[in-house]
């Protein structure tokens, strides 16, 4: 087998602009304030805030959400990951205020302790036995020896019809015979 | 530890009333987004819808 190099040559990172993603140059909201305001400004529009309202429905919590929007708008050079961090607390309460507003029953999501049982191990395995669900079928024992024309020899069925029978197939009745 | 974590408890300490110390120290200069402005704006929001409902009820009595 030949090698292959197909990964990246050294010195290759020096020979594209850095500043090809708004994340590698400096981003435009670096205060605390401006930030918080830029963030529940966009969305406040119709279309994300209907977008939040049926994301909490669907049971979203708003953490989550708070980090969807912070990863979008960290992704688009808005603001660094540190203020992303800062101001998810604000956003987070506006989100809520919003939803109570809105009659919306919404989780903080932000848990005490995470508790771990065997239950949700088995879960996320996939392995959780539900009682109410027949067990599965075997799989058929695979043909042992003979092949198709021995099929029947081991369990007592015959391997060919009656005289009779075999009449009958032909179309054969006992008064043409 | 993950963002998602890190946001958690972002919240969560935010949602307690407790601000990191550099945004604390901002705060005697003039923050405007501290917990007790989303506290104000959750009871002028939320506050408002009820009382004018039990003002009709009293008036139509």
């Amino acid at each position: 087998m030949k090698p292959t190099f197909d990964g990246p040559i050294p010195g290759e990172n020096y020979t594209s602009d850095t500043k090809n993603y708004p994340w590698h140059r400096p981003p435009d909201i670096t205060d605390y304030d401006e930030a918080v305001e830029f963030v529940i400004r966009e969305l406040s529009t119709p279309s994300r805030i209907s977008m939040i309202y049926t994301m909490l429905e669907a049971g979203q919590s708003i953490s989550g959400i708070v980090s969807i929007v912070n990863m979008l708008n960290i992704g688009n050079g808005k603001y660094a990951v540190d203020l992303s961090i800062l101001i998810a607390g604000p956003v987070a309460r506006f989100i809520e205020i919003a939803a109570k507003e809105n009659g919306i029953e919404a989780e903080l999501g932000t848990p005490e302790e995470e508790i771990y049982t065997l239950e949700m191990f088995q879960a996320m395995q996939g392995v959780l036995d539900n009682e109410d669900e027949p067990p599965a079928e075997q799989p058929a024992a695979p043909p042992t020896e003979g092949g198709l024309m021995a099929m029947g020899a081991e369990t007592g069925t015959p391997a060919t019809a009656d005289p009779d029978t075999q009449a009958a197939m032909l179309g054969l009745n006992e008064e043409d015979a | 530890m993950e963002y998602d974590q890190i946001i958690r408890q972002s919240v969560k300490a935010f949602k307690e009333g407790r601000l990191p110390e550099q945004i604390s120290a901002r705060k005697e200069a003039g923050l405007k987004y501290t917990p007790e402005y989303f506290d104000q704006l959750e009871e002028d929001l939320l506050g408002n819808d009820t009382t004018p409902e039990e003002d009709t009820d009293e008036a139509d009595l």
